[in-house]
């Protein structure tokens, strides 16, 4: 018994946490806890801030937070007001992305009471093996099809950052002869000769 | 409808290809006819004062009419709207197509008319779908139906609507008469304004539209808007060499007008990247008098050259040219003959009036050029022969032979059929001879350039850099869209989407633009508000999984884009389609202005300065460059200032971010404002940020005993509830709040926006409320309220928000510590009373002594102003930069032997302000880091003292050196000093210093300067400020400098501040200060909100109190520079070598980091620099100390890793930062 209503009262605390914290996406791997911190920080007060750590996959790809906030209100805001402007955070690829947490988020989340979880080994002939097989098989898949759509999406980012450097550099080339002959005199010199007026912010 | 016996019983005859002109022969718009409602009143139909003819052509084109009409009318009860006009004769006749040309000028009515039609079929229509509909029946129109064409038939909307009961329903047009818009809101696309109100400022500066129309008609100029082979305009695609011409692309684009076209497909356009004809290509053109071909190429024995004017694009043989512009003067054609085969520039006669030999002048109409577009011949408007008739002015008889602004020769026969001359004059070099046009049935009609183009190359620029810059969502809806909200906002970008495909290269069919936006519309809003996708958070998953377990097969073949999961995934070839299309825009978009127009207008400029020395002619130099080149020149600047400003700016970009001003600065506020408020009063902050000014309020009246209400509104929920409402200030209705306004009390600190814009409206709407006080911080430039309406101003205080008074809410830097900023400009604190309580606040002010500081400051600076000459730069030296001042002060007088300028050092004795403290301060740091480097320069001083120069001289000759352009005259060289520097970001100085100093060291890092002043000999002061300096950027880093520190960026800075006349060289720290200051001060407001800073948090604890640095810098800036002019100049050799690592300066992360641009940016960006250095000075010496920077202490101040999200896949996120570090 006495289990059990620990379990439980572990169980709704686990809960009631859950409702007070925000599922951040689309971090950017160099983001520290302080920097989140300090960002959500200006919504509300932040509790805590946990990094979901990625053990599988490439390294180099967003990350994602859970972030405990003071009251389900103030949860409630940061996702509203994250969702409703662009948030940036420590750079300007991307926004992240908050949500509402879920149980399912946290790893280190109790028991659920009422519940057992067993594990035994399938035989064969079971007719539950070709089930289980089944299920692995599809997980295994998404898994492989996960990886392909990150590796497009990389793909893609990088050919985009490769343009925007292009750019860049080809407008501030642009921008560097400009400034140039405006700025030792001869355009504005010549603006003059011919009694011009020229706007030069 | 009612007809009267008078009226004709016959069927109206339906007429086409009409116009109307009025009796001079002008078109004239029949929309200036009395219209003719339902009830037809006959009566004020003959006391018109047009008179008006109707043109065109009846019976299919069988016969033609003229006919004088009275009075029009429009039914709206057939599938399509129906225009009739009324003939003198009582008949009507129904309008059906308008002639080509014509149909410009009724562009508004036609607009009109349709949307009514719509809206009446529809009256439940949203607005949206009324300009859909408008857009695609009017899609052949050059710019989008918008708001603007309805604007000038208000009074007929507002008819209908009354007269009509179906229209009366339409809610769209109920709004719209409402809303009265302006005319003019050029380029907002009606789409657009629905976009979130992110965007940071709307400027609607009268420059910038300015800037924008001109600069759209000058591109158009620089780009040739009709064929090459057919003269005829449309679908056409623009060579991007040096010969600027155009072609029809494809076959069909050239359908109208028989042309060849170049006979790619549509989808090869497309997916083209860039063209060059074939000409360009292979350097090969045809020399434009004789026709032949010719090698171009400079490099390898050039046949033909081309005309140096930056607008022509023609190719001569050296014999045709000269002889053409010498026709009489053998001698002097030989001659010129040989200099331009020698590579000469020159001017080829098209630029020259054939009659007159003047040049065009564009402004009056008798002096615009008719230029042949067969051979170099130009006429004047008022000098053209007779048989030369422009389009408008034939009638059947003589054929048009010149049209906006082509004018085939005479000398050229016009074929009937095709209305051109023989098409056989380009010659493609491989290709031979065009085969000459085919024969075509219909008469052909030009294209003219309409009257208003608002040429997509304008916007195009817009669209480059909204998506390479705003950086945020690298989606494809972002670029078109959202892209253009975010941070940066050039006026009027939104028309990118819809216009977006009227792009340089193409203009695409509607329907595939339509698709376009579409698609990227739909993106955008998913991007914009994810809360689609966090509504239903697994959405995205789902389809995926959906899609991919339905299609497996198919699965890899997909690019789902992650953003984009509101589009349909099972059509993935759109996707990849729009995919490139976009990339095809952002492509085209960023090379709206070519390297190669940029290189020629620039060539150009330079040729024709280069004349005018040589005493040429006025009218020979504008042959090369016209005003209007230069004019562009200048835009173009401007614009790609604007593109490249997070760059240029770094650090200081964050001031497009919210600035929260600090809770000790309220606090001080609070406790100057309680005064003025009595019992019962209301005290609105219309822009709280984190409401902690109402608390702090709250608490402070509640101590003095008085009861008042709160309201704050903020667009952003804060943390703090204390009565904050979530609301846009603009929504505030007036009755929401204490009707009377003696008891309201408004302020504080809203956003300020581009030139102080948005600062202005939030004022404009607390007006509205007729508050008794206003309390605002402000950038100095916002309009002043005892302009506007009854206000008095009670005080004003320049000085109290110097320093680091605000900070960016949410942000850390390295340090992990909160991010403040100081301002280059410090706004002032304004509290504006209304007059009928003038009085009364006025006494409070007096007997409290408000603005205490104000006082103090002006004591201090009347001192300086005793030694040296006064700059006008006082007040921008407001910065915090000031907190360097102190130190100034009394390093100063403590080493008077070190600065060589007497009349410095004795300013700085008579300093009263100095602080021994602060001294102290001084050398107590020394050992420490942050003000380390002070000392431990000063020490240097020692050594450098030798080379310090003599003040005034060294400084003019330094100043002259380093100017290369004006030696003598470097007080004429009016640096922009104020506006452009920005102490704080060594960027801002280099890149004043670069515009000075072409080839100034690059290291004009801010801090750079520091490290070399501080080198040489400086006064404390000048550490001082140095320092400051360093502390924006990085204390710890000064330590490093020091040991290489250069003056180059002294030099740099100093020129930019020539007019900083002083005398006293004194310390190149002190010379670094000012420079830094003046940098800072001036730096680079003007464009920006003054709210741009300088980063660097870390140092907060270190600092010096702030209070003085404002009065003191100010002062200090003075005379700082002419040292640190000493310095950088002496130094300058040596320290271009200087690698830039030194400059290190803290801003080189930060504008990577704050910067939308990817990390890779910043290496790249660094060796680009580094070649460049040479060249261009400070300001890639900005970009470059990003990378060069060298292992500055991890407190780098600079507050964002860059961006690491793609990264390439040989770097790990984790070695980004550290890259930057280590380069």
């Amino acid at each position: 018994m006495d289990s059990t209503s620990t379990a439980e009262t572990d169980y709704a605390v686990f809960l009631e946490k859950v409702k007070r914290t925000v599922y951040i996406d689309n971090l950017s791997p160099q983001v520290t806890e302080s920097v989140v911190r300090t960002a959500l920080g200006q919504f509300g007060t932040v509790k805590n801030v946990q990094f979901i750590p990625n053990y599988t996959g490439p390294k180099n790809i967003p990350c994602c937070a859970l972030v405990e906030m003071e009251c389900p209100r103030q949860a409630k805001a940061v996702v509203l007001e994250i969702t409703q402007f662009p948030f940036m955070m420590s750079g300007m690829p991307r926004p992240v992305r908050a949500f509402r947490a879920e149980e399912e988020m946290f790893d280190d989340r109790p028991i659920k009471p009422g519940r057992r979880i067993q594990c035994r080994w399938v035989d064969r002939k079971d007719p539950d093996f070709e089930v289980a097989s089944k299920i692995k098989r599809l997980v295994r898949k998404h898994a492989a099809e996960d990886l392909f759509l990150l590796q497009q999406q990389l793909a893609q980012e990088e050919k985009l950052a490769k343009q925007q450097d292009e750019t860049l550099k080809a407008n501030y080339k642009k921008f560097s002869i400009i400034d140039n002959v405006v700025s030792d005199g001869t355009a504005p010199g010549l603006a003059k000769l011919y009694n011009m007026k020229v706007f030069d912010a | 409808m009612a007809s009267s016996d008078e009226e004709a019983d016959t069927l109206p005859e339906s007429v086409s290809t009409y116009h109307f002109a009025n009796d001079k022969d002008e078109p004239i718009s029949f929309s200036l006819l009395p219209i003719r409602w339902r009830e037809s009143k006959n009566l004020d139909d003959e006391k018109k004062n047009h008179m008006i003819f109707l043109k065109g052509s009846v019976d299919n084109g069988l016969r033609t009419i003229y006919k004088q009409v009275i009075a029009w009318k429009f039914d709206l009860s057939n599938k399509t709207p129906q225009i009739s006009v009324l003939t003198k004769e009582k008949c009507w006749m129904e309008l059906g197509k308008p002639r080509k040309s014509y149909e410009i000028i009724i562009r508004t009515v036609l607009i009109t008319v349709h949307c009514l039609h719509f809206a009446r079929w529809n009256p439940e229509a949203s607005g949206k779908s009324v300009w859909d509909y408008l857009s695609k029946t009017f899609s052949l129109y050059e710019h989008r139906p918008s708001q603007n064409d309805l604007v000038d038939h208000l009074d007929l909307i507002g008819e209908a609507v009354q007269k009509e009961n179906s229209l009366a329903k339409c809610k769209f047009l109920l709004n719209f008469l409402e809303e009265k818009p302006r005319k003019k809101m050029s380029d907002e696309d009606f789409q657009a304004t629905t976009m979130s109100a992110f965007i940071v400022d709307d400027v609607e500066d009268d420059n910038f539209e300015d800037l924008e129309e001109d600069e759209s008609n000058d591109e158009d100029e620089l780009f040739d808007s009709v064929c090459a082979f057919c003269d005829n305009g449309g679908n056409i695609l623009c060579c991007e060499g040096s010969c600027l011409r155009s072609f029809h692309a494809t076959a069909e684009s050239g359908e109208e007008s028989a042309c060849e076209s170049l006979g790619f497909t549509n989808r090869e356009v497309e997916v083209m990247q860039s063209f060059f004809c074939k000409n360009c290509k292979f350097k090969q053109h045809q020399c434009f008098a004789c026709g032949k071909l010719g090698s171009s190429d400079k490099f390898s024995g050039a046949e033909v050259f081309r005309c140096a004017n930056a607008t022509c694009g023609h190719f001569y043989h050296p014999h045709c040219a000269a002889t053409l512009l010498h026709r009489e003067d053998k001698v002097a054609a030989e001659e010129l003959q040989k200099k331009i085969a020698a590579g000469e520039s020159f001017t080829c006669p098209i630029h020259k009036c054939c009659i007159c030999k003047l040049v065009e002048d564009k402004k009056k109409s008798d002096l615009q050029f008719a230029v042949c577009r067969r051979c170099p011949t130009s006429y004047h408007k008022k000098c053209l022969p007779k048989e030369i008739v422009f389009e408008n002015e034939a009638d059947d008889d003589t054929i048009a032979r010149a049209w906006q602004n082509l004018l085939p020769n005479r000398k050229h026969n016009i074929i009937e059929g095709i209305g051109t001359p023989v098409r056989d004059h380009i010659r493609f070099p491989d290709v031979g001879e065009k085969k000459s046009a085919a024969e075509a049935q219909k008469r052909r009609q030009t294209s003219e350039r309409p009257a208003n183009v608002e040429e997509g190359l304008s916007k195009k620029r817009r669209l480059t850099s909204e998506e390479s810059y705003s950086g945020t969502f690298h989606t494809k809806a972002s670029k078109e869209m959202s892209s253009s909200a975010k941070i940066i906002k050039i006026t009027t970008s939104e028309k990118i989407s819809s216009e977006s495909n009227s792009l340089r290269k193409m203009r695409m069919n509607n329907p595939s633009r339509k698709t376009v936006r579409e698609n990227t519309k739909s993106g955008s809003s998913e991007v914009e508000r994810s809360t689609t996708a966090n509504e239903n958070k697994t959405s995205l998953g789902d389809k995926l999984y959906a899609s991919m377990t339905n299609d497996s097969g198919n699965a890899k073949l997909r690019k789902p884009d992650v953003f984009g999961s509101e589009l349909d995934i099972s059509l993935p070839s759109l996707d990849a389609d729009t995919e490139r299309r976009l990339l095809a825009l952002v492509k085209e978009a960023a090379s709206s202005i070519t390297l190669e127009d940029v290189e020629g207008t620039v060539e150009a400029v330079r040729t024709a300065i280069k004349k005018l020395e040589e005493k040429c002619s006025i009218e020979d130099a504008k042959a090369v460059c016209e005003p209007d080149v230069l004019n562009q020149v200048f835009k173009w600047k401007n614009k790609l200032r604007v593109y490249l400003a997070p760059f240029l700016y770094g650090m200081r970009y964050t001031s497009f971010g919210r600035h929260f001003t600090k809770v000790e600065k309220l606090m001080e506020i609070a406790d100057i404002l309680h005064w003025y408020v009595e019992n019962g009063d209301m005290i609105v902050d219309f822009c709280c940020g984190a409401n902690d000014f109402s608390c702090i309020m709250n608490k402070k009246l509640e101590e003095m005993g008085k009861r008042c209400s709160y309201k704050n509104y903020d667009v952003i929920q804060s943390k703090n509830d204390f009565n904050f409402e979530k609301r846009d200030w603009m929504t505030v209705c007036p009755d929401e709040l204490p009707k009377k306004g003696s008891q309201l009390i408004m302020g504080l600190n809203p956003p300020f926006g581009v030139k102080a814009a948005l600062a202005n409206k939030f004022i404009d709407r607390a007006l509205q409320f007729k508050p008794k006080l206003l309390i605002l911080i402000v950038p100095p430039e916002t309009e002043r309220l005892d302009k506007k309406k009854p206000y008095d101003l009670v005080w004003k205080d320049d000085r109290f928000l110097s320093g680091k008074s605000f900070y960016l809410p949410g942000s850390v830097n390295e340090n992990e510590k909160q991010m403040d900023q100081w301002n280059v400009t410090a706004p002032p604190l304004y509290l504006w009373s209304r007059q009928d309580w003038s009085a009364k606040h006025k006494a409070i002010a007096q007997k409290h002594g408000h603005p205490f500081r104000q006082q103090e400051i002006s004591n201090l600076e009347k001192k300086h102003r005793e030694t040296k000459t006064p700059a006008p730069v006082n007040d921008q030296y407001n910065n915090a930069g000031a907190s360097l001042l102190p130190n100034y002060i009394p390093l100063q007088s403590k080493r008077p032997e070190e600065s060589n300028c007497g009349i410095v050092n004795d300013g700085h004795k008579g300093r009263p302000g100095c602080n021994s403290s602060d001294r102290e301060g001084q050398d107590s740091h020394c050992p420490r880091k942050s003000h380390s480097d002070e000392t431990s320069r000063k020490k240097r001083q020692g050594e450098k003292t030798v080379e310090r120069g003599t003040g005034e001289k060294s400084l003019g000759g330094r100043q002259n050196g380093g100017k290369k352009t004006s030696p003598s005259d470097y007080k004429g060289m009016h640096r922009p000093s104020p506006r452009n520097i920005d102490g704080r970001s060594s960027l801002e100085g280099s890149s004043r210093s670069v515009e000075k100093q072409p080839q100034a060291p690059r290291n004009v890092d801010g801090r750079s300067s520091l490290e070399g002043s501080s080198r040489s000999v400086e006064k404390q002061p000048q550490a001082g400020i140095g320092r400051n300096c360093y502390q924006h950027l990085d204390p710890s880093l000064s330590d490093s400098y020091i040991q290489q520190h250069r003056t180059p960026y002294g030099r740099s800075l100093v020129s930019n501040h020539d007019d900083m006349n002083r005398r006293h060289s004194t310390n190149i720290h002190e010379s670094y200060s000012l420079d830094i200051h003046g940098l800072s001060s001036g730096g680079y407001m003007e464009a920006q909100s003054t709210r741009c800073v300088t980063t660097n948090g870390i140092e907060l604890d270190r600092q010096l109190p702030f209070h003085h640095y404002g009065q003191q810098g100010a002062d200090f800036a003075q005379w700082n520079y002419p040292s640190g002019r000493d310095l950088g100049l002496g130094h300058m050799e040596p320290a271009s070598a200087i690698p830039y690592g030194h400059l290190g300066l803290a801003a080189e992360p930060s504008y990577m980091m704050n910067v939308s641009a990817m990390q890779r940016y910043a290496p790249r960006l660094d060796e680009l620099n580094h070649t460049r250095m040479s060249n261009l000075g400070p300001e890639p010496s900005m970009l470059n100390r990003n990378g060069s920077y060298d292992p500055r202490a991890p407190g780098a101040g600079y507050q964002f890793d860059s961006m690491g999200f793609a990264p390439g896949p040989q770097h790990p996120y984790s070695h980004h930062s550290a890259g930057w570090l280590n380069e």
